[in-house]
């Protein structure tokens, strides 16, 4: 090889170290497939570009022009009749064939669909990431749950949690009381527990005071008395009856995935649902970090 | 080989867009080197109030530089290389200089228009076809002029074959013309919304993403029969001209051109994978963008062959110098452009950095260098002059590629480490990294990128003050040079 060919790949080299260094300080995968593919191509650009670039060059220094020149002449412009540098000929060829094959065989002009590639290459992966991780540790469980909340749930609710001064649901408490008032007024239809609708106005003046104010509190002392008339659905201890009812206690897996499935309205305002989001080993997982946050 | 000392060309109308490329690449490059360190520094978005943003003033660099000083150093290089090769002036017919004089008065109002309403934020919406229906329908008249003149031309011509070069400028002037007309359709609302409205105001004809296929159509092809197709035509003229060389190979250039003409206008659909346009339409785009590959390489191939054997006017030469970086750099983004194409870098590619990286090899590398050089080989003759300084040339060829390539090298690693960034994922199949952290990450390329086009303009202006003193202060020439232009 020249020295010009030579040069022009360690130019090319140089970029593409370059470009190396820098992603792998971003801690980039470059196995995946779109992440490979792009990296060859990078150095296909630099590489084919910087090479034969400098062959040419190289051929400025070294050969001279030749051949048999055309009649015409304009403005002193001559043509020479050389043939084709069969290189670019045969590439020429070899890219139309491949444009062939692409379109009837590669990726069939009528049958293949994007969507369709995109749901099948959901389907495996979400296949082989429920597989990975069905025994996940408690550990594990929460170090995914807190990966999921910082990308899906922390624009609304804070990166804490702690529902951006009212934007959005408080992880670090169940309830404030002028929500469970609000509750208490307007009733409670949303989430489809199996108990079915909770009917407005099942406690009024004081003792929806009184109650807003226990659940508020955590239930920490004595219950009001009109408590029981909650307790009838919602359990003595407000955990939620076994699944039956919402936890008013805290936050569990149940609730995590009745308020995903069906969005819940609020005083707060309004999140939509988000069915099918997340696989059932993610709903546990966000479950799981979720519970952590209360204080 | 024939003389062209019977025949002496009228270059009036070269002077005049010698002049437009200089005002319009001082100012569109300017404030494309504001706009690059907005991005990198912000705070610079506050200078001038609204006509300051970087939105406002984004579209208003890629119109000056794309139809000011683009389209007036393809204007100045057709009236100046057309007429030698087809060995005949234009002042040889009376009404087609009037036509050419007609068609720069347009061209001027057209331009400033084009400056004007861009700069007040009257924006048609469409990437590089912002200019509302009244300019549109001017530009359509500057073209027809152009057209006119250019067959009008060949019709007197004394040549008997068309050189390639002519080929190339008439691609450049059918294509544009199909395109512009296809995309620019739209309906000026006035006339249908009782009155209502801004009477300079209009709606695509199209919508969604029949809109979006039109658009890219005519985005992708403003490239092609803009940047790519006129510019070949140049260097085909000048290249040989100025290095005294015989084309390499005329089956070469003939299959290299019809290649292009026929690959070329299915590209556009790359602008659009991964949307909702139909599938076939997007594998379309993108197997047609790979197979250009070869006829755009076909043409520089035949450029740096034609070379063969001249070392020494590429070292003693900064015109040649100019001309060969030129087609390597018309190399790089041709071979770019198809592999940011294949759908799988696409996906990364694609809302990056690295697409503006790509524009830009070809247009400060190929398109700008080209007209650098075309100006400067036409100025001696248009003057009569000598090249006013050879060194202030050579110097603003090494300032420049400098720019180019911390242009280049800057937006190909931010655009690649962005489009990872952005699709990075946590071992839990979550993104690794939110869209502020791609922008601190890349904040010193933007500045490197900043440096890289204030590079440029600072040749620019070396340029502009290099012809202003060959055309005012060159040693005049006795006799006009026939191949190598004399320079000082």
């Amino acid at each position: 090889m020249n020295s010009f060919i030579v040069k022009g790949l360690v130019l090319a080299g140089v970029l593409i170290v370059a470009t190396l260094v820098v992603i792998k300080q971003m801690h980039i995968d470059l196995s995946d497939p779109i992440n490979l593919i792009t990296f060859i191509g990078a150095i296909a650009i630099a590489g084919l570009t910087f090479g034969v670039g400098a062959k040419y060059m190289a051929q400025m220094k070294t050969d001279h022009a030749s051949g048999e020149l055309a009649e015409e002449n304009w403005d002193g412009i001559g043509e020479y009749k050389n043939e084709l540098p069969s290189g670019w000929a045969y590439s020429f060829l070899g890219t139309m064939i491949w444009a062939v094959w692409y379109f009837l065989w590669g990726y069939p002009l009528n049958a293949f669909s994007q969507i369709g590639q995109w749901n099948q290459e959901v389907k495996t992966y979400n296949a082989k990431f429920e597989k990975i991780h069905k025994n996940a540790s408690p550990e594990v469980l929460k170090e995914m749950g807190e990966s999921i909340f910082l990308v899906q749930c922390a624009p609304c609710h804070g990166e804490t949690g702690d529902g951006l001064s009212g934007k959005a649901q408080d992880f670090t408490s169940r309830f404030k009381k002028e929500q469970v008032l609000a509750v208490i007024k307007s009733g409670q239809h949303q989430l489809m527990y199996p108990l079915g609708a909770m009917p407005a106005g099942m406690a009024q003046g004081k003792d929806a005071e009184a109650v807003a104010e226990y659940i508020a509190n955590g239930m920490k002392g004595n219950a009001p008395t009109a408590w029981a008339t909650c307790a009838g659905c919602h359990g003595q201890d407000g955990k939620g009856n076994g699944g039956t009812a919402p936890n008013l206690a805290g936050y569990d897996l149940t609730l995590v995935q009745h308020v995903l499935k069906n969005g819940k309205t609020g005083i707060l305002g309004h999140m939509p649902a988000f069915p099918g989001r997340f696989t059932p080993v993610q709903e546990k997982a966000l479950a799981s970090y979720i519970a952590t946050l209360k204080q | 080989m024939q003389s062209n000392a019977a025949l002496e060309y009228d270059y009036d109308i070269v002077k005049l867009y010698m002049w437009t490329t200089v005002i319009f690449g001082i100012v569109g490059m300017t404030i494309g080197v504001l706009i690059a360190s907005q991005l990198a520094f912000p705070e610079l978005n506050y200078l001038f109030g609204e006509y300051g943003t970087f939105s406002r003033l984004r579209p208003l660099h890629t119109n000056v530089v794309i139809y000011g000083f683009t389209v007036s150093g393809i204007l100045l290089s057709f009236y100046y290389s057309a007429p030698r090769v087809l060995k005949v002036s234009l002042g040889e017919s009376p009404l087609l200089k009037k036509l050419a004089y007609l068609q720069f008065g347009l061209y001027l109002i057209a331009a400033t228009g084009m400056v004007i309403s861009e700069l007040m934020g009257i924006t048609a919406s469409k990437e590089y076809a912002q200019m509302e229906w009244p300019l549109d329908i001017l530009i359509v008249v500057i073209w027809v002029l152009w057209g006119v003149i250019m067959f009008g031309l060949i019709g007197m011509r004394r040549e008997k074959a068309l050189y390639i070069s002519l080929w190339y400028y008439i691609a450049c002037f059918l294509g544009v013309a199909m395109l512009y007309l296809f995309n620019n359709m739209e309906v000026p609302t006035i006339f249908f919304s009782g009155g209502i409205g801004a009477w300079y105001h209009s709606v695509s004809m199209y919508a969604g993403t029949n809109d979006a296929l039109v658009q890219w159509w005519w985005g992708h092809n403003a490239v092609a029969f803009v940047f790519t197709v006129p510019i070949i035509a140049i260097i085909y003229y000048f290249l040989p001209k100025e290095s005294g060389q015989a084309v390499y190979s005329y089956k070469l250039s003939l299959l290299s051109f019809w290649g292009l003409m026929f690959v070329y206008l299915w590209a556009g659909g790359h602008h659009l994978l991964w949307s909702t346009v139909p599938d076939w339409m997007q594998t379309m785009g993108s197997v047609f963008s790979v197979v250009l590959i070869l006829p755009s390489w076909g043409s520089a191939i035949n450029m740096l062959l034609t070379m063969k054997g001249e070392w020494n006017q590429l070292t003693e030469n900064p015109l040649i110098k100019f001309m060969v970086l030129a087609s390597t750099f018309y190399m790089l983004s041709t071979l770019e452009g198809p592999i940011q194409a294949v759908k799988s870098v696409n996906a990364i590619a694609h809302f990056t950095d690295w697409i503006p990286g790509h524009v830009h090899d070809g247009v400060l590398g190929w398109v700008a260098f080209m007209i650098f050089a075309a100006a400067m080989h036409s100025a001696t003759r248009v003057f009569k002059r000598e090249i006013y300084s050879k060194s202030l040339l050579e110097a603003q060829f090494w300032i420049q590629t400098t720019g180019v390539v911390l242009y280049f090298t800057s937006m190909w690693i931010a655009g690649i480490t962005q489009g990872m960034m952005w699709r990075a994922v946590d071992e839990y199949g979550n993104l690794m990294y939110s869209f502020i952290d791609t922008v601190s990450v890349l904040h010193p390329y933007y500045t490197i990128r900043a440096v890289g086009g204030l590079l440029y303009l600072v040749g620019m202006f070396m340029f502009a003050f290099n012809l202003y003193k060959t055309a005012t202060a060159g040693r005049k020439l006795e006799k006009e040079p026939q191949f190598r232009s004399p320079m000082a």
